[in-house]
């Protein structure tokens, strides 16, 4: 059972990433990633929405015909991002104000909907948890890895606090639209090159184990 | 059909249900908006006229001089029943946007303080008209023959949201 | 400047200097999902466009006739999505039985657009910006000529892109968004232009 857990866990992380290896939900991870405390606020909100659609998804499976899921699943996301939006706008106006229009559009976050149908409504609830739980982490480290590169590069800071040495002269197109498409295509390019590396390493080894046996 | 009536059911009640919860959110999370707003305008009345310990709102606004400023509120400063004098809250079209702004006016109708509350100027022009360095040029102002350039040094490249600025103040002086 | 001159200037603003791709970052799931092909990319701007300009209006009258006069504002998300959703279903259907020649055109992409953030995104912006019946028309319409520029700019440089010789980390995604940055740094040229 805690093993089943995990595995579901660590499989949104790394292997299913929604957003470097699926390349899914991504509006707002480009959007909002101009500073690291957006990238965060953007990443949590997420969190609990897709925490929470799962474990409800999940929990409806009983009373959900299958011809009418989709509206069901939209309505339960519905409900938590709407409850996101409220809360924020309370609790973190500016936070909220920074994030705009990318809080009431989790509701369209394909990795949500997504998980959900494929996920949350064929398994039971510590499961769904799990992979919800897997997947705001997978979305959080690329979230928070994207902004703190954007921001470093582009305006010499990190959380508002300048972190370069003086001779740095920032690159303002990063925290500019441009800057967004470049980082994630570096992330996802460096990812690639060393998922390729950790492969060529693995299969050398199993020419080395076939000769010796 | 019967099925038709069934999904229809299940959809009403799960749709009921989350409409009930986001009612409930929306009126806690809205009343916490409304106090924060109220907190939020007593500090900033506050911040233009220190000396007043608590604020009357004027019921009838007197009609503006100046046709294209709008007055919004007028706050009465008291402290134990001493008037010491009032707060403007005006709205003026700058260059791109209208600027709301606070004037605090003691009881000798002096200046005591100009605060920009809201504006979507020209960053870096326009938008520079929040800087102390410039709204507190109009402390002091008694009268409202002030002019620009010669009493009021504006925001370089921002004379149209400077002018603004001042023709909102010309305004609560002459009042 | 008369009021054919500002719708002018909306819809400029809405297709190029405020490009719903590159500038806002709106449905770039279809935008790096749906342009390895021309044709494709053709088809789902127009199905695009026929959804947008439709949704556009029918929330339009959602937000200002029942939501807001019935004080249910904080049920905008929900309204909208649903409203969307079972949109797309009526224009399948409607299409399917009346024009065979138009679904094959737009057919298998229009399930795709329910997720389409930018459709719902936009939605949005016409409320937020207080926009009127026509304005929200010019500008739906602007956001959508905006995207299929986006759509077949790229696809038409992938297609070339496809007989370069590169490392193979960078192939695929990576590349796509490297190229996407060049196009969005042009774009950024538009910017100040109209407003």
């Amino acid at each position: 059972m805690a093993r089943e857990f995990w595995r579901n866990f660590v499989n949104g992380i790394f292997k299913e990433n929604p957003v470097l290896i699926l390349m899914i939900g991504l509006c707002s991870v480009l959007a909002v990633t101009t500073n690291l405390a957006n990238g965060i606020g953007m990443g949590l909100a997420f969190s609990f929405v897709m925490v929470f659609s799962n474990i409800f998804v999940s929990l409806l499976r009983p009373v959900t015909p299958h011809n009418i899921r989709i509206p069901i699943f939209i309505i339960v996301i519905g409900t938590f991002t709407t409850i996101t939006d409220l809360v924020m706008s309370a609790y973190l106006p500016e936070l909220h104000h920074a994030l705009g229009i990318f809080i009431p559009l989790i509701v369209v976050n394909c990795i949500i909907i997504g998980r959900a149908e494929a996920f949350a409504y064929r398994n039971n609830i510590l499961n769904s948890i799990a992979d919800g739980l897997g997947m705001s982490v997978g979305y959080f480290w690329s979230i928070t890895v994207l902004a703190g590169l954007r921001e470093l590069l582009g305006s010499g800071t990190l959380m508002g606090i300048p972190v370069v040495p003086s001779f740095f002269k920032p690159a303002l197109a990063f925290i500019m639209p441009p800057g967004a498409f470049w980082g994630i295509g570096l992330l996802i390019g460096i990812l690639n090159w060393s998922i390729e590396k950790v492969k060529k390493k693995a299969s050398k080894k199993e020419v080395v184990t076939h000769y010796h046996t | 059909m019967k099925e038709i009536i069934t999904y229809g059911l299940i959809l009403m009640i799960i749709c009921a249900i989350a409409a009930g919860a986001l009612a409930y959110v929306y009126n806690q999370t809205q009343r916490f908006i409304l106090i924060q707003k109220e907190k939020e305008k007593l500090q900033a009345l506050q911040e233009i006229l220190p000396l007043a310990k608590h604020f009357d709102k004027i019921n009838n606004i007197p009609k503006s001089k100046d046709k294209l400023v709008k007055i919004i509120g007028i706050y009465e400063g008291r402290n134990n029943n001493q008037n010491v004098g009032k707060v403007f809250e005006l709205s003026i079209r700058g260059y791109s946007s209208d600027i709301n702004l606070l004037v605090g006016l003691d009881d000798s109708r002096k200046i005591t303080k100009v605060k920009i509350i809201s504006q979507k100027e020209t960053p870096g022009l326009g938008a520079e008209i929040t800087r102390e360095e410039f709204l507190s040029q109009f402390i002091g102002k008694n009268s409202p023959n002030i002019e620009l350039k010669k009493d009021i040094q504006p925001v370089t490249g921002a004379t149209i949201s400077s002018r603004a600025v001042l023709r909102a103040i010309k305004e609560v002086l002459s009042q | 400047m008369g009021i054919l001159g500002k719708l002018f200037t909306l819809f400029l603003f809405a297709s190029l200097v405020d490009n719903i791709v590159f500038m806002r970052f709106l449905a770039l799931c279809s935008y790096v999902g749906m342009t390895s092909q021309y044709d494709a990319s053709m088809g789902m701007g127009i199905a695009v466009t026929f959804v947008t300009v439709m949704a556009s209006i029918v929330t339009f009258f959602i937000y200002y006739y029942i939501l807001q006069p019935l004080n249910l504002l904080f049920l905008k998300i929900i309204a909208f999505i649903l409203v969307i959703a079972a949109l797309v279903q009526l224009v399948e259907m409607v299409i399917r039985k009346t024009s065979p020649y138009l679904y094959r055109a737009m057919g298998i992409y229009l399930p795709l657009i329910t997720t389409n953030c930018a459709i719902l995104g936009v939605t949005f912006i016409n409320i937020d910006m207080t926009y009127n019946l026509l304005e929200v028309i010019v500008y739906s319409l602007g956001v959508s000529v905006g995207y299929t520029i986006a759509l077949l700019l790229l696809a038409a440089i992938r297609e070339r892109l496809n007989f370069s010789d590169i490392p193979n980390f960078w192939k695929g995604y990576p590349l796509v968004f490297i190229t996407s940055g060049l196009l969005a740094l042009v774009f950024l040229g538009f910017q100040g232009m109209a407003h």
